[in-house]
């Protein structure tokens, strides 16, 4: 009984474990090369929730259409912040840079209050809404599709960075910026490319997770915290930790919820966070940092 | 102290003092008591902010913790007002220890966010530990203050109260910042690495200067809690920490004088911005980022600035900046 019913939490954690996947990589990305951690992930993931809402009800897009065009288009606000906001803080003190972070998330979230209005959105069931029987676990055919589509967005983005020419200079860049320049990386082009693609793998999560979850402009606050504690958790700018960070998250969550309290339930990844940084802020795959100078 | 400058001070406080005298509706009295406590945290979010280079989202749970502390012990354990106030001074203490100490050894984001988490689960507390906090409706009835046989009943009668104790907090904080303690706090800022190779205990330093300021913010919620006589999580937001960074960016983060100028013009900006009703956010998030790329040393900046083209002396203005080994030679 016991055994089927954990099992049960862990089946119904996979599908936002994988979004707080992609959430904890767009924070790996920023933090390990740029050495930003960019306080408006989350509402990057938020814009994305609206932008397939937008384009997929309201616009009757074909699905497919959808997560490319909401895919882009929050890129590119990532990508114009960057170029607007965050260079000229470049030379100056981290605070500012962090600060103004902080800022663009307050923007977006009460620019998206203005264009779509304060009330929850629900986008319409784009999967099939069966629930499939396996031995006793129930799992809604939905969230499988949602895992797997994170899933194989992760592959694809780590096979980018990992074997294409352009993925290897902007991991050089992230290494050492002077010689990357020097082995002809374009900088501009690979800090544009950080904060494009960490909003866009927001955005990417919002898409995905929006018929199952109700969509309004405060949501992204949330996800932060939450895409921030399972990069924390996997071992902030690793990109292994982000995933297991991310899936042990949606795990733990669910397992508190469901065995303590669910009207808790973001308390306890709060204090889970503060516990994490507490004892080990290096997470649980990466090696203790010294700063050197 | 010079003459000259001891005249300065006399001419203030003599302005401050006669200040209430001049706006008799309560309106405006509410206004000027709440400049205060505003003045009083932009300080202390100053001192973390500006002074150690710490991101500080909880400064207005502290604020909250405070006006809590004070409402718990004047209503329902029934101290007098001066033990209620020492009461939240010493929560605020207490706070400072206990989320400075695992939180300030953390680089900045780390910080900012440790400080956004417990935010949340101190407001998650406020709503649901019902039988202390009243839940959401919060406390009602807390006493106006009485000191000494004194009564102060109304805001205009309260008001000399709070400008001593801000006044009190003023100078503890300009000595904070103008003694040798307040060079080192600035070292420790602009290059923490090369501070502690100088034999500076980084950690040390950074716990004590954020205890003070959660100190002084828990003041400033018992402050506000005797004023209004009534405290609920819902005064407490989120969005108050974001007004607060508005006010110390504004006024110059790492100035002396920067919290003041900025807890006076948002305050009565906001006066206005409610008539936008929910979009002031927004404003307050446009007002940083193009504050940060335009004026980041705010306004005192500009006038410490515009002071030293006029006098042609070439004097060091302190910056907030990072110090690396390149600048250092």
């Amino acid at each position: 009984m016991f055994v089927s019913e954990l099992l049960q939490q862990i089946a119904s954690a996979l599908a936002i474990g994988s979004i707080y996947c992609l959430l904890a990589l767009g924070f790996s990305l920023t933090s390990r090369a740029l050495n930003v951690i960019h306080f408006a992930q989350g509402d990057f993931f938020m814009l994305g929730g609206y932008a397939g809402i937008t384009f997929y009800m309201l616009l009757g897009f074909p699905f497919w259409i959808t997560i490319i065009l909401s895919t882009a288009l929050v890129s590119l606000v990532g990508v114009a912040f960057e170029r607007t906001a965050y260079k000229p803080l470049w030379k100056r003190h981290h605070i500012f840079l962090l600060m103004s972070t902080a800022a663009t998330s307050i923007v977006l979230q009460n620019s998206a209050m203005l264009i779509w209005g304060p009330d929850a959105w629900r986008s319409p069931k784009i999967f099939s809404d069966k629930v499939l029987n396996i031995s006793g676990v129930l799992v809604p055919e939905e969230m499988i599709w949602i895992t797997l589509g994170a899933i194989l967005i992760m592959i694809f983005f780590n096979v980018f960075l990992q074997k294409s020419k352009l993925g290897k200079g902007f991991r050089a860049a992230a290494q050492d910026r002077e010689m990357a320049q020097g082995m002809g990386v374009s900088l501009k082009l690979a800090d544009s490319f950080v904060f494009g693609a960490g909003a866009g793998l927001g955005a990417l999560g919002g898409i995905l997770i929006a018929p199952i979850l109700f969509v309004y402009p405060t949501i992204g606050f949330v996800f932060t915290i939450k895409g921030f504690t399972a990069a924390v958790l996997g071992g902030l700018g690793s990109i292994r930790g982000a995933i297991l960070g991310g899936f042990l998250l949606g795990i733990i969550e669910n397992l508190c919820s469901g065995f303590i309290s669910s009207t808790y339930k973001d308390v306890f990844v709060f204090l889970l966070l503060l516990v994490i940084l507490l004892v080990k802020p290096s997470g649980l795959l990466l090696k203790p940092k010294v700063e050197k100078v | 102290m010079s003459i000259s400058r001891f005249l300065k001070y006399l001419a203030v406080i003599g302005i401050l003092l006669v200040l209430p005298l001049v706006t008799r509706n309560p309106y405006g009295q509410h206004i000027l008591n709440m400049i205060f406590i505003y003045t009083i945290l932009a300080m202390s979010v100053n001192l973390v902010f500006g002074y150690t280079g710490g991101l500080t989202f909880g400064h207005v749970t502290v604020y909250a913790i405070g006006a809590y502390i004070s409402a718990l012990a004047s209503t329902k354990l029934g101290f007098s007002y001066l033990t209620s106030f020492i009461l939240s001074g010493l929560g605020g203490f207490l706070v400072g220890i206990f989320i400075g100490y695992p939180t300030l050894k953390l680089a900045g984001a780390y910080f900012a966010m440790a400080t956004i988490a417990f935010d949340r689960i101190m407001q998650t507390i406020f709503i649901n530990w019902e039988s202390v906090t009243g839940g959401p409706s919060g406390i009602t009835g807390i006493p106006y203050p009485v000191l000494g046989g004194v009564s102060l009943k109304t805001e205009g009668q309260y008001y000399y109260l709070i400008l001593l104790v801000t006044l009190i907090v003023f100078f503890l904080y300009r000595n904070l910042i103008r003694s040798h303690i307040g060079k080192t706090i600035m070292a420790m800022r602009d290059n923490p690495v090369a501070a502690e190779a100088m034999g500076i205990n980084v950690a040390r330093l950074r716990l004590s200067v954020f205890t003070i300021s959660t100190i002084f913010a828990s003041l400033a919620g018992s402050l506000y809690a005797h004023m209004v006589k009534y405290v609920a999580p819902g005064a407490f937001p989120l969005e108050e920490s974001v007004a607060l960074l508005v006010m110390v960016v504004l006024g110059g983060p790492g100035f002396l004088m920067g919290p003041i100028y900025g807890s006076i013009i948002v305050v009565f900006a906001n006066e206005y911005l409610q008539y936008l009703e929910s979009f002031n956010m927004l404003v307050y998030g446009f007002a940083i980022l193009l504050l940060l790329i335009f004026l980041p040393s705010g306004i005192t900046g500009m006038l410490e600035r515009f002071k030293s083209r006029l006098s042609r002396k070439k004097e060091g203005i302190d910056y907030i900046r990072e110090v690396g080994i390149e600048e250092m030679r």
